[in-house]
């Protein structure tokens, strides 16, 4: 064989190579992350919960050459207006922490075959039969309740932001579930007028041994703040929406006994080769390390799904998402139980110097109910 | 001094990489300074916008500014008054008196948010959008306020294609600018709410992967408020719009290397090819023509129809003038290669005919050699050479020349053929005598012709001698007319007629039949001659006293002696038919002195010693009588030298005269003589071999001798059967 025939057949394997290699590239999976634009009351954390999903689906393109996932942003308020808005080629649909928001979504998504992730959490949601799949269905209460249980909590009153979020609900349901069906003694909104109601934390927290607080993250910290201040010692218990990245800032040196539940990220997520460092080296820390682990498991249920099914399909994705048994989570690997939810237990939530921080003792407690 | 050379398609090749090498260098330059400038476009643009757009937002601070000194005044109604979202005296850092907002009286204020000057920080909207929050001084009041900038004020300042983002120092993004290259990386962004940290120094441009899938070029620069300006661009763009710029500035190179790969094109495809292919085929040509040996036409005849079979197969190129060269090419080889063709056929004609001149040649050679042959035989045996072996030494010469099965010579005897001599036929051929009627070999003769018989099995009257025998040629023999026998010349195949051996035979078959006519022709003057011998014994037994039965007895002594001696038949039965004529040289002496009874004077004597001589010269000088006169010329002389008439001595006496000495002194003892009685047996042998004064053992041969001891027996038998009747016993 001559050289020129040697080059000409290397250019020709060459070129036949990348026409492989570009038809092996990755499939572009259209994915639509549906920001609630009417979402006041939890907007940071559904927002940063949903940026989360993105980063993770970028993490995961970095990895993947078989499916890259897209996200797809769709502003609206009104839930059948997001799907009517979402595009046509979208494979799924991921929607925030918001439950009213995912609630009424997925009433609508099995009638338009729309896998939906949702980031939700609480009983109101369905479940797979609605072709609605979660990483998060607990709300944390549950353990928060056992917790409080623990520290021999008797009586305890309730800061809430309102109750037209079945989070809310849902979440100091769970809570007195936990402290064995103990209801709370007070429960006042806070809403409007906050010097007013500042000024009746002395009434509410009189005679109680905890506060619950079910609020998002700056108004928790508003009335973790004025709480302490007026009675240092109190545990005062919140719900997961008080997690976000000024807690810290807003809450100052004050933060002892200041409870929260979360599912806490295990090593190799924290690791070299992890998302939590892919985030951080190139975006920041910005994002609180257990709102990134939900994003980064609803991602993964995608992602787990879309091997599973080898195609961007919604029908096919959905069947995936259906068929899930178990996956790598944030956690390691998690079941996938049968409403198509993962099993992750949730860990009480300290908030410390550093940030939240998972307290190892009261870790991997939850029930079965804390899964649901 | 050998000059250097340089092919074209190098010079080609050159030039293309020169002009390769201009177009990349050209073309890197032009696409690095249109990156440059680009970004220079980029980054001046940047600047304009941190100046525009800081004006801009400035101008909305100093609003929310004015509305806050308003709202501190007590003035609730201002211009710009919505751009204050939120509004507090601060007494240290807690809230002390809320002017707007839902910022609780009484509460403690982070020392984060508690800094002089306008910041975007973590404090967020309801919606969850950054806010502007600082510490201002009011009439010597500290006054927090948190303003809710307006930053689609910004997106009136159009971007050329870069995606401009402001972001707090966190990475949050406040504001994404929209730009027509960048739609769907803004929209990413927009919802990713974060900015990438750009790795290297600030103000410089990056690559960086965008996680939107793509790679894009990344400044960042500090903006106002604490807030950083990121400006991005899709790589793929800029590099587009580098090359097509590079494409642009070199666009009169790459036309001009395009029409030297134009020219290369054609001198490659249209030329060169059929060049390479002529020079290729011109080497194969010359190798072959290097092999070719001068002489096979064939091979040369080969070779150039194939060289010509394939220059015929030289494909058309587009270009005119080469194809009308091709052509030519071809019609010469075509040309050629018919002029080869007519070569080779005269050659092979002629090669033909130089086979058949040598065929011919090799045909006279093997006649010349067959008759050079025979002739040497007829010269040998005119000079005294035997016969017999001269007809053998001719059936060898024919056998191996003609390379036949086997030769025989056949004589004819009456109404019979009898075999005379052989060779050949494995070996295997006896002696046979067959009746001439109806055979082959009679039609030969009798058509007085050579007859071939091509296939024996096909020719009944054939009568092969061995069943190997295919095919025979049959030669009558004659001499003077007369028929003498046949020559059988047998082949072990089928062979068709060849005149030329029937030709070249005829002269050696005349001399064969020349041959047998002569030994036919001996054997009658043998037989004439025995006939003489025995009258000659019969005269000689009445001329002197030895009796017939003497002579008889000596001819059969020799032939016994002979026999032990390992001699012939032949020479067994002439020596027992001319040692008979020993002493026929007698009848020259005169009767008296034969028969004198008492001893002889020395001038009788004398006269008795000339008998042998006279024997010789009664023989005459026929070679055939050789032995005869051997017989009688020394059948006297004795091994000692002691004998008569010349004295020869030792193997200078033939071994007939040997042998007839020996006989006739047994013969002489055993018989009466006028001088002495007959002896026995037993004092012959006694005197003979110990001697007795007058004999001697010193007289005989050694071998002679012994053998004559070895037949002792038999001697005594021949004297007795063929004794004398008179017997003079002693």
């Amino acid at each position: 064989m001559t050289v020129r025939r040697l080059i000409f057949f290397a250019a020709l394997v060459l070129f036949v190579s990348l026409i492989l290699w570009r038809g092996r590239s990755a499939e572009i999976v259209q994915i639509g992350v549906l920001f609630d634009s009417g979402e006041t009351s939890e907007a940071v954390i559904s927002k940063q919960a949903l940026q989360s999903v993105i980063l993770a689906m970028e993490y995961f393109n970095s990895r993947s050459s078989s499916f890259e996932m897209r996200p797809v942003p769709i502003y609206q308020s009104d839930p059948v207006s997001a799907v009517d808005h979402a595009p046509s080629d979208i494979s799924a649909l991921i929607t925030g922490p918001g439950v009213t928001f995912s609630a009424n979504i997925a009433k609508i998504s099995k009638e338009r075959g729309i896998p939906v992730i949702s980031l939700a959490a609480g009983s109101l949601i369905p479940g797979k039969e609605s072709l609605v799949f979660r990483p998060r269905p607990g709300t944390g209460g549950f353990v928060l309740g056992r917790e409080a249980a623990r520290r021999g909590v008797k009586t305890y009153s309730v800061i809430v932001s309102g109750f037209d979020s079945g989070y809310v609900q849902e979440f100091i349901r769970d809570f007195e579930a936990g402290l064995g069906g103990v209801p709370p003694r007070r429960t006042i909104v806070f809403g409007e007028g906050l010097e007013k109601q500042i000024a009746h934390f002395d009434r509410i927290i009189s005679g109680m041994d905890a506060m619950l607080l079910a609020l998002p993250d700056w108004p928790a910290v508003i009335a973790f703040r004025e709480l302490r201040l007026k009675s240092p010692g109190i545990p005062i218990f919140a719900s997961n929406r008080v997690i976000s990245h000024r807690s810290l800032m807003l809450a100052g040196n004050l933060g002892k006994d200041f409870l929260s539940a979360a599912v806490p990220p295990g090593k190799k997520f924290l690791g070299s080769d992890g998302f939590y460092k892919f985030v951080t080296e190139t975006y920041g820390d910005h994002i609180p390390v257990c709102i990134l682990a939900m994003g980064y498991d609803g991602a993964a249920m995608l992602s787990a799904a879309l091997e599973a099914a080898k195609s961007a399909d919604r029908a096919s994705l959905a069947g995936a998402l259906s068929g899930l048994e178990k996956i790598e989570s944030s956690a390691g690997p998690v079941l996938v139980n049968d409403r198509g939810d993962l099993a992750v237990k949730s860990c009480v939530m300290s908030l410390e110097a550093g940030g939240w921080t998972p307290v190892k003792e009261l870790c991997g407690q939850g029930t079965g109910r804390e899964n649901q | 001094m050998k000059r250097r050379t340089i092919s074209l398609g190098t010079f080609f090749a050159a030039i293309m990489a020169f002009f390769v090498f201009i177009v990349l260098i050209e073309g890197g330059l032009a696409a690095y300074f249109r990156i440059r400038s680009e970004l220079k476009t980029f980054t001046e643009w940047g600047e304009t916008f941190t100046k525009t757009g800081g004006y801009l937002l400035q101008r909305q601070v100093r609003q929310g500014e004015n509305a806050v000194k308003s709202l501190t005044a007590g003035i609730p109604h201002h211009e710009g008054n919505e751009i204050v979202l939120a509004a507090a005296v601060l007494d240290q850092n807690r809230i002390d008196r809320v002017l707007k907002g839902r910022l609780p009286e009484g509460i403690t204020l982070p020392y984060e948010l508690i800094v002089r000057g306008w910041r975007v920080n973590d404090l967020l909207d309801q919606f969850g959008r950054n806010l502007l929050s600082g510490v201002m001084t009011v009439n010597g009041r500290q006054v927090f306020a948190v303003l809710d900038l307006d930053f689609s004020e910004l997106d009136a300042i159009a971007a050329p294609g870069i995606l401009p983002v402001l972001s707090t120092p966190t990475g949050a993004a406040v504001w994404t600018g929209v730009s027509r290259d960048t739609e769907g990386l803004a929209s990413h962004v927009r919802a990713r709410g974060l900015v990438a940290k750009k790795p290297g120094a600030r103000g410089e441009w990056s690559i960086l992967d965008s996680h939107y899938g793509e790679r894009v070029v990344l400044s960042q620069e500090p903006f106002i408020y604490g807030l950083d300006l990121s400006l991005a661009y899709p790589l793929h763009i800029l590099l587009r719009q580098a090359l097509y710029g590079a494409a642009v500035s070199g666009s009169a190179t790459v036309a001009a290397l395009l029409a030297i790969v134009l020219i290369w094109f054609v001198w490659k495809r249209g030329i060169y090819k059929s060049i390479e292919k002529i020079s290729r085929l011109s080497g194969e040509m010359g190798a072959l023509i290097a092999d070719l040996d001068g002489t096979d036409h064939v091979k040369a005849a080969e070779a150039t129809y194939t060289m010509a079979s394939r220059f015929s197969a030289l494909e058309d190129t587009f270009v005119a003038e080469m194809n009308a060269f091709t052509r030519s090419l071809k019609d010469l080889f075509q040309v050629i290669s018919r002029q080869q063709e007519e070569l080779t056929a005269f050659n092979e004609e002629m090669e033909v005919m130089n086979q058949e001149l040598e065929n011919v040649n090799n045909r006279l050679l093997t006649r010349e050699t067959l008759w050079s042959r025979t002739l040497e035989f007829s010269k040998s045996f005119s000079m005294g050479g035997d016969s017999r072996r001269a007809i053998l030494s001719t059936l060898h010469t024919i056998r191996r020349d003609t390379g036949a099965f086997g030769v025989l010579l056949a004589s004819s005897e009456g109404d019979h053929f009898r075999l005379f001599e052989s060779c050949g036929y494995n070996g295997e051929l006896t002696p046979f005598v067959i009746p001439r009627k109806g055979i082959a070999a009679t039609e030969s003769i009798d058509s007085g012709a050579p007859l071939w018989v091509e296939d024996v099995r096909r020719y009944p009257a054939a009568r092969p001698v061995h069943p190997d025998v295919r095919s025979q040629l049959l030669v009558p023999l004659f001499q003077s007319g007369e028929e003498e026998g046949v020559l059988e010349v047998a082949f072990d195949s089928v062979a068709a007629t060849d005149y030329f051996l029937i030709e070249t035979l005829a002269p050696v078959a005349s001399y064969l039949g020349g041959l047998i006519h002569g030994l036919k022709m001996r054997r009658e003057i043998e037989a004439s001659y025995s006939y003489l011998a025995e009258k000659l014994q019969f005269v000689t037994g009445i001329y002197h006293d030895e009796t017939e039965n003497h002579i008889a007895r000596i001819g059969e002594y020799c032939r016994s002696m002979a026999e032990e001696l390992g001699r012939s038949r032949e020479e067994q039965e002439k020596i027992a038919l001319f040692a008979r004529l020993h002493d026929i040289g007698k009848l020259k002496i005169p009767r008296n002195i034969l028969s004198k009874p008492g001893p002889l004077t020395a001038e009788e004597f004398s006269v008795i010693k000339g008998h042998p001589g006279w024997g010789a010269s009664i023989l005459g000088d026929a070679s055939w009588l050789a032995m005869a006169r051997h017989i009688c010329l020394t059948h006297h002389e004795k091994w000692d030298g002691t004998g008569y008439p010349r004295g020869l001595k030792g193997d200078e006496i033939p071994w007939e005269g040997q042998v007839a000495a020996l006989a006739d002194v047994y013969d002489a003892l055993r018989s009466y003589r006028s001088y002495k009685p007959p002896f026995s047996h037993e004092r012959a042998m006694e005197i003979i071999t110990a001697g007795d004064g007058r004999v001697k053992p010193t007289h005989f041969s050694r071998h002679a001798l012994a053998a004559f001891i070895k037949n002792a027996d038999t001697l005594a038998d021949i004297f007795e059967t063929l004794k004398d009747n008179e017997h003079h016993l002693l």
